[in-house]
């Protein structure tokens, strides 16, 4: 029986405990003297329902996690597994055909060292799926006889069905929290992994990077794993190019639209710039690279610059901060709007000019919103990926010329964890300290920066 | 008049008017400045739009040579038991369905023209035959694609030795662009002749239905939780703040907890748009949330009074009363966050999704790619093919995200205040 | 201005005092009306919020305009140094002079009137920035001084006529968010003063006070009196009867009844005007 076969099954069984449970409900109304009941015939029906289904389902999903780790011990613990390659890319790719052929995802296999392997994954795999059925329809039949065994005529099912309810919006809400916690607790992990090789100051204070994956593998040459030009590289092109180019293009847009656009102008106006804020990255990374970088490159030449980068800071900078301006314009947009019109009011009522106004008071009045919308554009360009991935270059390099080529943290997480390090390597650690940082400082940017909008909204409202 | 007697007013001597002349320059410069700034926004959507529409169209077509086959001489035969097209193609590449397409190819466009007809164009001829086996009975003028090489002689560089051969069977009709409608239908290829964009936007689908299955109700009964019946305390506190800190946190560090969380408990899903659909749930939710409250807070108080006056129970009232009405507004939120996770890419590519897939994904298991990936991985290649057809997917890709911007703009101006 | 020709101008405007007598402001001379509006409609799209109104506006004496909410007072009071111009739907018709000069006339330019032709609106609105830079907002802005020395002298003397000075004199880089409402609608009206207006239009500005802070704000008004023209928009009758020497009562969008103050609460001629300072509507 496969996993959806099962959801299916144990679905239909709640859906005939709903039913089952409904029925018996009307009958006891029907019985009873006044014709009423403590809860209506549907909550008798939901009772039923979650006490079936909610274990069963809970249960399958667990068991769905953990059995592959199951199935595949007690493969490795089969003679058969005895040939295996102790380690490397070899030792999985035959696991991995071998079970792709023994769960019929494959017909064959083409490393013959997994042939062997195919039937004990097959076997294994039965015995764990046996015993995951037969303890989820076990459970979903526990439930079914608790709950038809309270389910009387005085019974509140209303009540229990809304605990359960609130319940689970509870639950929701804390999936917020835990993915939190897993994004930290992830990192932390690695990182302190990664922090066992490199110590923690050469890794921000260290002024050249170079980690090699081949080499220093087991022992990585701390020297290497300096990451002083990455964050160089992440501020000079995610806060320094980008903010010079959406800071003044995106205040200007939103003061433009919030103050002097005629409505129907803006109606039009403003969709266009959200969707610049749609289109997707890898479409600005794709834009960067092919049509910015090589045009920059040709500028830089006739300018009679030597050798100019066609991976620059500049083109990568450029056009994140295209991809900024909707962002920094919204929030402006906002916070200017916030502004109570009786501000606007006492300016023009003494004969200042719409830009005075606006200039002198509106936008100051604004400028915690604004500085918030700020901080918040910067930790999405400094959390920006494809683009850099795509327009900048692996090159550490620690300089103030735009024109030359640099990389970013986020290109070496990417490049880090996408090449040919296997997971253990000091390389692919680093990458998660290098998140970690990343995390920090965004965190810390969007906690600030959420704070001052909310004081902010609060003091005008 | 008594004032008269007084010196002139400030605001009345001539010096006042003329610094007014300035002011109003300053305004209009100003005006012009902000005027300026939203137009440049504009051109540069344009620019990109008319950038990748102009390149990406020729994306969607393909350089193939005419060669008119005789099948009814060529004695090719579907087997009866064949299963399906697969085994078809099998059966007639094992008849010779390769040296007749070879052989007509010669006959049609001489030594040299045919050794530039597609390794591969036999075996979109035999899934056409498996289509429709009535052609094994006849003559048929089909379009082949062509190599890579005369492909890019054809539109003008490339190899330079190739372009006379290009422009003579161009002159004689037998070369030329044709629309490829196997772009929509297809999956990746390493030759851009032969690749589609369908494995990618399947990939994309089964993603965003996982997406789509997790965040959505968890977002929405967060919301709920949060602004219905949260207490005033610090655990609600953090939630709040951790709710608001994943909105803005960078997508990559998604991709990080996808490797270290979801990797490590499902290790033989790689790739699997399950695992992809998890990772941007988790990025989705947030934005779902954000939404979700605004909507529901949005509604008046007025209504949760009358359902609770006649005595309806709390969760009533919010399921039968403030749910209905949030629900424009937290769909609006929903389509937006689904059309940034469909456009997303960094998170995918640390989970691994970034695998070669030559067929469309069966299942939410199988090895998939999404469609931001397909045009990453496309923009790689050297191929001056590739070039086009990456555009060429982009301009898919745009066309899914303007609709869904639009459905949602549609939504937001359709239902916005109605009380 | 002769006695006999501003009866004249009276009568124009069906201000009829034929005892002759005009009470405590007999041995006032008046002079040209400051502003002048004659037959002013004010449209919101479609909808007249004023029909027809007719007065004059004296520097001699403080003008106050009464009537029930919705009348239509802000509407006409915004009318006169055209703050109507930002909201789009408004449109005004009819002819509002300063002067003698048309204020609507494409000659008139909006940011002069307004320098020349103040307002001080219902609830204080300080600007988020420091007393001091309140006061020097509309000097600066309109290039009204020289020097650092010649500003801090306006900010002094402005805060000193709106009685503010003494309250304020050592706070001076304190956020004017942070005063009292009292002294937030004090730090407005110097703030309008600041730029030499030679009209002042309040709305309402005691409606958000104390009576202490109001009893302020009204012995202010009557300084001021005499050296700006004053229209004071206000739902007090008492107020209204304090403070000023002519009154106008608005009903409808319509202009009622306009006379000296003492008239119109002693011996209205009108019904509706009547009614309303007896307190049977409004
Ligand atoms: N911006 C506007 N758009 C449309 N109609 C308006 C606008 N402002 C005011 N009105 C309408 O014009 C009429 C007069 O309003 P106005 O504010 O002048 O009254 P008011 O006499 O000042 O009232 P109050 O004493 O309450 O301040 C009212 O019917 C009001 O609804
Ligand atoms: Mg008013």
């Amino acid at each position: 029986m496969s996993a959806s076969t099962l959801l299916l099954v144990v679905l239909g069984l709640g859906l005939a405990g709903w039913l089952v449970a409904r029925s018996r409900a009307a009958m006891f109304r029907r019985a009873a003297s006044d014709n009423r009941i403590a809860s209506l015939p549907n909550y008798h029906g939901w009772y039923a329902a979650l006490w079936i289904a909610v274990p069963a389902l809970l249960f399958a999903l667990v068991w769905a996690s953990i059995s592959g780790s199951l199935v595949m011990q007690s493969v490795l613990a089969d003679p058969a597994a005895a040939d295996l390659p102790p380690f490397g890319l070899q030792r999985e790719t035959i696991l991995s055909q071998a079970q792709a052929v023994a769960s019929g995802a494959a017909q064959t296999v083409t490393n013959p060292a997994a042939n062997a392997l195919v039937e004990p994954f097959r076997r294994a795999s039965n015995f764990y799926g046996i015993i995951g059925i037969v303890v989820t329809l076990l459970l979903a039949g526990t439930g079914a006889a608790f709950a038809f065994l309270r389910l009387k005529p005085d019974f509140r099912a209303r009540n229990r069905v809304e605990k359960a309810v609130l319940g689970t919006l509870l639950v929701a809400s804390l999936v917020a929290i835990l993915t939190t916690v897993g994004i930290i607790a992830s990192l932390v992990f690695e990182t302190i992994r990664f922090f066992g090789m490199v110590s923690p100051i050469d890794f921000l204070t260290g002024t050249h990077w170079a980690p090699n994956p081949m080499t220093d593998d087991v022992n990585p040459d701390p020297a290497r794993y300096g990451a002083v030009p990455l964050f160089w590289g992440t501020f000079f092109i995610g806060v320094v190019i980008a903010m010079i180019v959406a800071i003044p293009l995106g205040m200007m847009s939103a003061i433009y639209l919030n103050q002097y656009a005629a409505p129907r102008v803006r109606t039009w106006l403003k969709p266009a710039l959200e969707i610049l804020a749609g289109v997707p990255t890898v479409v600005y990374g794709y834009f960067a690279a092919l049509t910015i970088a090589p045009a920059i490159r040709d500028i830089a030449m006739t300018l009679g610059v030597e050798n100019p980068s066609s991976e620059s800071a500049l083109a990568a900078g450029l056009v994140m901060g295209v991809m900024i301006i909707p962002f920094v314009s919204s929030m402006a947009d906002d916070s200017i709007a916030a502004v109570p019109q009786a501000m606007k009011d006492g300016s023009l009522a003494l004969g200042a000019t719409q830009n005075e106004t606006i200039k002198k008071v509106l936008v100051p009045a604004a400028l915690p919103g604004i500085v918030a919308g700020i901080m918040l554009a910067i930790s999405r360009a400094i959390g920006e990926t494809m683009i850099v991935v795509m327009a900048a270059s692996a090159t550490a390099r620690l300089s103030a010329n735009p024109l030359e080529a640099m990389t970013t943290v986020t290109y070496q997480i990417v490049a880090n964890l996408t090449g040919e390090a296997s997971t253990d390597s000091a390389a692919t650690l680093a990458a998660f300290a290098l998140g970690f940082v990343l995390f920090l400082v965004t965190l810390a940017l969007n906690v600030v920066a959420l704070r001052v909008v909310k004081r902010f909204r609060e003091a005008y409202e | 008049m008594s004032d008269q007697a007084e010196t002139l007013r400030p605001t009345r001597t001539p010096a006042f008017e003329a610094r007014l002349k300035k002011r109003y320059a300053s305004e209009r410069r100003f005006k012009v400045l902000g005027l300026g700034a939203i137009l440049f926004s504009v051109a540069v959507l344009v620019f990109l739009l008319i950038n990748m529409t102009l390149s990406g169209l020729g994306g969607f077509q393909r350089t193939e040579l005419a060669v008119p086959v005789d099948f009814t001489q060529a004695g090719l035969t579907i087997p009866a038991n064949a299963a399906d097209q697969r085994e078809v193609v099998q059966a007639l590449q094992r008849q010779g369905l390769p040296e007749v397409i070879s052989f007509s190819a010669e006959q049609a466009l001489g030594e040299e023209g045919a050794d530039h007809v597609n390794n591969e164009a036999w075996r979109l001829v035999g899934e056409q035959i498996a289509a429709d086996p009535t052609l094994l009975g006849q003559r048929v003028d089909l379009w082949l694609p062509t190599s890579e090489d005369l492909a890019s002689a054809y539109a003008g560089d490339g190899n330079a030795d190739l372009q006379p051969l290009a422009r003579q069977l161009a002159d004689q009709g037998l070369l030329e662009d044709r629309l490829d409608f196997g772009f929509m239908t297809r999956a990746d290829a390493t030759d851009p002749q032969l690749v589609g964009i369908w494995g990618a936007l399947k990939g994309s689908i089964l993603t965003m239905i996982v997406t789509l299955a997790l965040a959505f109700p968890i977002g929405v009964l967060a919301a709920l939780y949060l602004e219905e019946y949260a207490p005033k305390n610090r655990w609600t506190d953090l939630i709040e703040v951790s709710i608001n800190n994943l909105a803005a946190v960078p997508s990559i560090i998604f991709g990080l907890l996808g490797l270290a969380v979801f990797l490590t408990i499902f290790p033989g899903y790689r790739s699997a748009p399950l695992i992809g659909g998890m990772t941007l749930a988790l990025m989705t939710m947030p934005v779902i949330v954000i939404a979700g409250r605004n909507a529901i807070k949005a509604v008046p108080p007025s209504i949760r009074d009358g359902a609770l006056a006649i005595g309806a129970s709390p969760v009533q009232v919010v399921f039968h009363h403030v749910l209905p009405l949030a629900l424009p507004g937290i769909l609006t939120g929903t389509i937006i966050g689904m059309a940034r996770a469909l456009g997303e890419t960094a998170p995918l590519l640390l989970i691994g999704m970034r695998a070669f897939v030559a067929t469309p994904p069966e299942s939410f298991t199988s090895n998939a790619t999404v469609l931001p990936m397909q045009i990453f991985l496309w923009s790689d290649e050297i191929d001056r093919g590739f070039v086009e057809r990456t555009s060429a997917a982009i301009i898919v890709l745009l066309v899914f995200l303007l609709l869904m911007n639009g459905l949602a703009i549609y939504l937001r101006n359709r239902f916005e205040k109605r009380w | 201005m002769s006695d006999s020709e501003t009866q004249a101008a009276d009568a124009e405007l069906g201000l009829s005092n034929p005892s002759g007598k005009s009470l405590e402001h007999e041995n006032v001379e008046v002079g040209e009306p400051k502003m002048r509006a004659r037959d002013v409609d004010v449209f919101y799209g479609d909808k007249k919020a004023i029909d027809s109104v007719s007065i004059d506006i004296h520097t001699e004496f403080v003008t106050a305009f009464i009537g029930p909410s919705g009348c239509g007072k802000s509407t006409f009071l915004r009318a006169l140094n055209r703050m109507n111009d930002t909201i789009p739907s408004a449109k005004v018709t009819g002819c509002i002079e300063l002067d003698g000069e048309d204020i609507y006339a494409s000659g008139m330019d909006v940011v002069q009137l307004r320098a020349r032709v103040g307002m001080v609106f219902q609830k204080p609105n300080p600007f988020p920035k420091s007393i001091y830079e309140n006061i020097a907002y509309g000097p600066k802005i309109h290039g009204l001084v020289e020097s650092k020395t010649d500003l801090d002298e306006i900010v002094e003397k402005s805060l000193r006529r709106a009685g503010l000075w003494e309250e304020v004199k050592d706070r001076l880089e304190d956020s004017g968010t942070a005063l009292s409402g009292g002294q937030q609608q004090r730090l407005c009206i110097a703030r309008a003063i600041a730029v030499e207006p030679e009209v002042i239009l309040m709305d309402e500005p005691c409606s958000a006070l104390d009576p202490i802070a109001t009893a302020k704000i009204e012995e202010l008004i009557d300084e001021l009196r005499g050296r700006y023209g004053i229209v004071i928009v206000t739902h007090s009758m008492q107020q209204a009867a304090r403070v000023s020497q002519r009154t106008a009562f608005f009903h409808l969008g319509n202009m009622v009844e306009y006379g000296h103050t003492s008239d119109i609460f002693t011996n209205p001629r009108e019904k509706r005007t009547q009614d309303y300072i007896t307190g049977r509507y409004g």
